[in-house]
């Protein structure tokens, strides 16, 4: 996971070097993860500018000692019901400080019911990491899960939701499933043929695709915060600590503690349940197209940063008797950023 | 006379130098004088006559005889060089088209070569649009087998719940006129509806595991293939709405996605207080897309 510590600038960054000859097109790509919101858009340079804040908050007194102390520190907040309400990586890391748990606007991939009073703030932080559009009603294109398939959820209303934020802040919105965004960033040299995964804080979504067209998409409701909840448990520590502990450094194929084990036994347990998933998808048979050549399989998101991650996943993938040939497994090279940057293929193209 | 004349052009060679047309040129001549070795050797060997006759040290008639042997000699040696000079200016004319003939063929190659160029950028083309075609074609046939499975399975259920329905009528006959068992007839009509909702989706492609060959006009393939999925989605249709009708459910249509943008209404125009504002958003670049484009525009057959 990249870090910054600096609190002195909202969002968080980290520099690729990245081709020069590129024709700036509108279009906007925005990941409206459960753990991060990452906006991309084409730059100058021929690249891609993206964005990166975590999608948390944290209340704390309103007292105008607080106020003028977060102030001069440049750590972001709102006011928001009487309280101060600190945003982002900043809220994250007071959490930590204080031994306390971050405010979360989404869980399992979606709003949560429970944080309604939350979508003001985090139209805020969408609106910063966006920014204007630079024409009226450019393309913005946002991610939304696809249907899980071991809970029952609403996805209507979330993307109906978020079109709504988008539409207001005077972009044309458009969703496009989070693991095909996946597809587009990451299965170019396979002519988008293959299997994108998304492994993010709420959810880890599946695609499989046919030369860019989607032929299936599912989600499970597992992804990395209930890694940190069952961690917490174990460990009985706050959900905070327990992300800590698996953000600090963690090489999932060699624990050094305690706390690392029990980081790297539902790691395990995450990968092979995805896993389980998506072979008894595709052995059920509907509507799963046949692959005359073996295909590839991309991961993607936050929850795959985690040192060994992809190593374990061949590790898993190895044990289970998977209906298809299946030829490169790869972790992709930006994994937090590559659900945005698919997002801006589509947007880009018009997809 | 030639032992002579040889001596003489070695002399000359040994007291002489060359230069260049150029250096001559640099140095302002525009012209030379030129005189053959031959003829200074003939005014040599004249003189050397006339020194001879007038020494008295050969008589007039050896002298004579001596001077016409070596016109003789010279005769021959003018024929020969003659012949030689014929043989040289053959050789030229022989050169020269030669090299007219080289050109003539070098020009033709050159226009075979770009024509060739050019069938080549056709036979280029005409491969790109043909693998256009062929994903096209892949794309429609993944899509119509896809819809065929769907239709099979939705056709096959139908069947099964006109079957469930006919020994339902049957088994509760005094039921039939007010209405059937209310808890059997709601789960038909979301089934039906289900079914009708699934056929108005579009199918998911899926590719062909081997693809026949191209056609002739990959359009009149499309349009072919399209009028089929067509056809198969009215007789679906047809099929559910007949069933619909039985149930009295045939008038149902979907609705469309609701709308929530009335949702924020409430939230509008109240301004948060916060510092957003006076922070910098703090970018990174990341790896450009710009090749996952070009090949998402080559894929889609725009570029």
């Amino acid at each position: 996971m990249t870090h910054n510590n600096d609190n002195n600038q909202f969002g968080r960054a980290q520099t690729t070097s990245s081709s020069a000859s590129t024709e700036v097109a509108l279009g906007k790509g925005l990941d409206v993860g459960t753990a991060n919101l990452a906006a991309a858009v084409q730059n100058s340079e021929g690249g891609i500018t993206v964005t990166v804040e975590r999608n948390a908050f944290l209340d704390i007194n309103a007292d105008i000692y607080s106020k003028n102390m977060l102030t001069k520190l440049k750590v972001p907040y709102v006011m928001h019901n009487s309280k101060l309400v600190v945003v982002g990586e900043a809220a994250f890391e007071l959490a930590n400080v204080f031994g306390k748990d971050t405010r979360r606007p989404m869980s399992d991939g979606l709003l949560s019911p429970n944080e309604a009073d939350a979508l003001p703030i985090m139209k805020m932080i969408i609106s910063k990491i966006l920014g204007e559009p630079r024409v009226p009603g450019e393309p913005c294109y946002f991610c939304v899960p696809a249907e899980s398939i071991d809970v029952d959820n609403n996805i209507v209303y979330h993307q109906g939701l978020f079109e709504g934020i988008v539409n207001k802040m005077g972009y044309t919105a458009h969703a496009i499933n989070e693991a095909h965004a996946v597809v587009f960033s990451e299965l170019a040299e396979k002519d988008f043929t293959g299997v994108g995964l998304s492994f993010g804080g709420g959810m880890a979504n599946a695609c499989i695709a046919y030369k860019s067209i989607p032929c299936v998409s599912f989600s499970v409701a597992r992804g990395g915060d209930w890694i940190d909840k069952n961690v917490a448990q174990v460990l009985g520590v706050k959900k905070s600590k327990a992300t800590f502990i698996k953000e600090r450094g963690v090489d999932i194929r060699d624990p050094k503690n305690r706390e690392e084990e029990a980081v790297a036994i539902y790691y395990r347990n995450l990968i092979s349940y995805v896993l389980q998933n998506i072979k008894a998808r595709f052995e059920s048979g509907q509507n799963m197209p046949n692959f005359n050549e073996p295909i590839d399989i991309a991961c993607a998101g936050g929850t795959s940063l985690v040192g060994g991650f992809i190593e374990v996943f061949r590790d898993e993938f190895a044990k289970i008797d998977f209906p298809l040939a299946v030829g490169r497994i790869f972790r992709s090279e930006d994994a937090l950023t590559a659900v945005a940057r698919g997002c801006l293929v589509a947007a880009a193209i018009g997809e | 006379m030639e032992h002579n004349v040889q001596d003489l052009k070695d002399a000359l060679t040994a007291r002489s130098h060359t230069a260049t047309l150029d250096e001559l040129k640099s140095r302002g001549r525009r012209s030379v004088r030129v005189i053959r070795a031959d003829d200074v050797a003939q005014m040599i060997d004249a003189a050397v006559n006339q020194a001879i006759a007038d020494s008295g040290m050969m008589s007039p008639q050896e002298v004579e005889e001596l001077e016409q042997k070596s016109r003789e000699q010279f005769h021959a040696l003018l024929e020969r060089r003659q012949a030689e000079m014929v043989d040289l200016r053959q050789a030229a004319d022989e050169l020269r088209g030669t090299k007219a003939e080289l050109a003539r063929m070098r020009e033709h190659d050159a226009g075979t070569l770009a024509e060739k160029e050019g069938l080549r950028g056709e036979r280029d083309q005409t491969a790109m649009r043909l693998r256009h075609s062929e994903t096209q074609r892949e794309q429609l046939v993944a899509a119509v087998r896809a819809f065929e499975a769907q239709r099979d399975e939705a056709l096959m259920r139908v069947r099964a719940l006109e079957g469930e329905l006919a020994k339902t009528q049957a088994e509760t006959p005094t039921t039939v006129a007010s209405g059937m068992n209310t808890d059997i007839v709601y789960r038909l009509m979301g089934e039906i509806a289900e079914m009708k909702a699934r056929s108005a989706m579009p199918p998911a492609p899926a590719p062909t595991p081997a693809p026949p060959p191209v056609a002739a006009n990959p359009n009149a393939t499309a349009d072919a293939l399209a009028g089929a999925l067509q056809q198969l989605t009215n007789t679906f249709t047809q099929k559910l709405e007949s069933i619909g009708r039985k149930m009295g459910v045939s008038s149902a249509v979907e609705a469309d996605a609701p709308s929530l943008t009335n949702l924020f209404k409430h939230q509008e125009g109240a301004k948060l207080e916060s510092n957003l504002d006076n922070l910098t958003v703090k970018a990174k670049s990341a790896t450009g897309i710009a090749a996952n484009l070009e090949r998402l525009k080559k894929l889609k057959g725009g570029g």
